[in-house]
């Protein structure tokens, strides 16, 4: 099948930019050591000593040293909200969130209002993010027409129109006959299948995972079982069919066991899990902050425990977001009446690097390559600090602390599970495409280049 | 805070709360469907609130007078076995309850069918029965209302088998024993008729109780808390 590039942003010019001293770390390079990264018409042209580039004309010198420079994160589950619910996010203010969360690509779920169902929905997106996208966005058009459940999409003429790959994330494919039909036309269209896993006959009404948290609270639970049981039918029907299915925001241990046993038997599934799975747990809950509703909900601490050990054994084959704005009013509403999800585009790095690599449970390299791998599982390519790669780079502070939400958000929402932490590790500048598509605002860059401190 | 409200005409909970504040009130009473309400809306407005009722969540002035009426009665409630029987997983009354029982030092247990039982309802403090075998070993009795929509949504196969197994009647009521309910009663369902007019019977003592006692909190936050302020002379003009 003729496919045009799955990826649309808004034109941009290409950098030029020398970064100096930075302490440069791609895991899959082998890099981890200071070096100068010379981005020549967006594209990197020298990697060397710590130093010994100088910038050619025209070019910006930003001095990084102490700073860390990584390949920029790739999201493959984020919820622009466009079109029909501008009001919570939009193209524009979801990619800058991105881009100050250090992200060089993120996909976009169709829930939307009116659902991406079809062509021309598809195309009037794309055209919108040519105009509106800092970075570029791929787009996930629903499995099912209006995300029903009961018949499939043109898959065949959205992915001719820049499909990445389908999913009714927000809803199940509750019907196993109809996941079923999606993965033969797999066969026809390509296209990983991102499955957003619960059962709604067993979730039903709840709000908050189902345990002693949600006893005491008199809130409906969400049983782990709800999600697991249908990770593992889909692994089996995925088998069946010899189909390619990513499993969306595992919360629960029964699901990482249910991946890592449909690995092991050679289904070909990857699956994801959040930054606020692996940081928070339920006793989040018991104030009924709106903020840490989502779904699916914050579980136990054995939950969290099995999520982290899936991403160091590599069950677990990325960490994705899940960003899913809610407006302001939606949110400050009694629990059981609040929206599902949390905003977490900008604080993706800083929460997992605060939570998880400062404690030392996680490496710095395995979390650099859990959030920049997400989108090569969808098959765009992987960002990467090699010559003659285009700039997908993301300069951090990983010393520098500062308070969620203290000066608002990229984003259009608020509704961030670690609103008034305080984090280390804050994004400077973010590289996309090639083109800079985020600074830092207390970040000073200078295009005159100045003498150096050796390193 | 429903029915005939401007909560029913689409106004948001904040929006209800802002406009009565607007008026100034000393005490806001709610009660709400919604698990966590009281809490949120305190943060909304200076007057006081009290939760008369937030979602399946808590019910704290139904324990209070609980409490109250079970002192009456027992004189002490330390040490007492106190059973709840019936559908806890939507009842905020059983949820104030098991905390202010144990607070009082009572042993509380829960016992329903396992499908009104909240998974997890343990971490509470309290033991869990399906069966009413070991009833006998219990000093009090608070039977919960059956609502019969559970039964639409098949949370039980029939308000019939469910008095067969769960009901409070003159076989399983020992004369010692003291039985509660937070009304009002389905005789026939949860209760029979005799046990409802037998002297165990604490359930209009309850309704009693709950005059006294609400007064007694809407003394609390009108007065009580604000009373150290000492009334000014009356000046003479």
């Amino acid at each position: 099948m003729n496919l045009i590039d799955p990826l649309v942003r808004a034109p941009a010019p290409a950098a030029e930019i020398l970064i100096r001293h930075a302490h440069v770390l791609d895991p899959r390079e082998g890099l981890d050591g200071p070096h100068d990264v010379l981005v020549r018409g967006g594209v990197i042209a020298r990697i060397a000593e710590p130093g010994t580039l100088e910038p050619p004309d025209g070019t910006e010198t930003v001095h990084a040293s102490g700073r860390r420079l990584f390949p920029a994160f790739v999201d493959p589950h984020v919820h622009l909200r466009t079109p029909g619910q501008e009001h919570k996010e939009d193209l524009e203010s979801g990619t800058r969130a991105a881009a100050a969360g250090g992200f060089c690509a993120v996909v976009a779920m169709p829930n939307t209002s009116p659902v991406t169902d079809s062509t021309p929905i598809l195309r009037s997106l794309r055209d919108a993010a040519a105009r509106d996208a800092r970075i570029p966005v791929g787009f996930m058009p629903a499995i099912t027409v209006g995300m029903n459940g009961t018949e499939l999409t043109e898959m065949a003429e959205l992915r001719a129109q820049g499909a990445l790959g389908f999913t009714d994330d927000g809803k199940p494919v509750v019907s196993a006959g109809m996941l079923r039909k999606a993965l033969q036309y797999q066969r026809l269209c390509g296209g990983v299948l991102a499955l957003h896993e619960e059962d709604p006959t067993l979730s039903s009404a709840g709000a908050m995972h189902e345990g002693a948290i949600s006893a005491l609270l008199g809130i409906a639970g969400i049983p782990s079982i709800s999600e697991s049981t249908l990770v593992a039918r889909d692994c089996a029907i995925a088998g069946y069919e010899g189909g390619r299915v990513h499993m969306q925001h595992l919360s629960a241990i029964e699901s990482v066991q249910a991946v890592a046993a449909a690995k092991a038997a050679g289904i070909q599934v990857t699956c994801e899990a959040s930054p606020h799975h692996l940081t928070l747990t339920h006793e989040a809950v018991r104030t009924m902050d709106t903020r840490m509703k989502m779904n699916p909900p914050l579980r136990t601490e054995e939950d969290r425990q099995a999520l982290i050990a899936g991403l160091k054994d590599g069950t677990i084959d990325c960490i994705a977001t899940d960003h899913a704005p809610h407006a302001r009013d939606e949110k400050e509403v009694p629990f059981e009446q609040a929206p599902m999800g949390t905003t977490g585009l900008e604080t993706a790095f800083a929460s997992v690097f605060t939570d998880l690599v400062l404690p030392g449970v996680l490496s710095l390299e395995l979390v650099v390559e859990k959030l920049t791998v997400g989108g090569s599982l969808l098959d765009l390519p992987l960002p990467r600090i090699a010559v003659g790669e285009p700039a997908n780079l993301t300069l951090v502070d990983t010393d520098q602390v500062w308070q969620v939400g203290e000066h608002g958000y990229e984003s259009r929402s608020a509704n961030c599970s670690f609103a008034g932490r305080r984090l280390r590790g804050r994004v400077l500048m973010t590289l996309a495409a090639g083109s800079v598509a985020y600074r830092e605002r207390a970040f000073s860059v200078t295009a005159v280049p100045t003498p150096e401190r050796t390193a | 805070m429903s029915s005939g409200s401007s909560v029913e005409k689409g106004e948001s909970l904040k929006d209800t709360v802002l406009t009565l504040s607007a008026h100034r009130p000393d005490a806001i009473v709610i009660r709400t469907p919604w698990a966590g309400s009281a809490e949120l809306v305190a943060g909304w407005t200076d007057a006081a609130i009290v939760n008369a009722g937030d979602g399946k969540h808590e019910h704290p002035t139904q324990a209070l007078l609980d409490v109250y009426t079970l002192r009456q009665r027992l004189g002490d409630i330390n040490g007492a076995k106190i059973w709840i029987v019936g559908d806890v997983l939507h009842s905020r009354v059983a949820r104030s309850n098991i905390l202010a029982f144990q607070k009082m030092g009572a042993l509380v247990t829960v016992c329903g069918p396992p499908t009104l039982i909240p998974r997890g309802i343990e971490a509470m403090g309290c033991d869990i029965r399906y069966s009413l075998t070991d009833l006998p070993d219990a000093d009090v009795i608070y039977a919960l209302r059956m609502q019969h929509e559970r039964m639409d949504q098949a949370w039980i196969p029939s308000l019939r088998e469910y008095a067969s197994v769960y009901q409070i009647n003159g076989r399983r009521l020992l004369p010692r024993q003291v039985l509660m309910h937070p009304g009002p009663v389905n005789r026939g369902v949860e209760l029979s008729g005799e046990v409802v007019d037998s002297p165990q019977a604490a359930i209009l003592a309850q309704v009693q109780a709950g005059v006294v006692v609400r007064m007694a909190v809407l003394y609390e936050v009108l007065a009580g808390a604000r009373a150290p302020q000492p009334a000014p002379e009356p000046q003479l003009a």
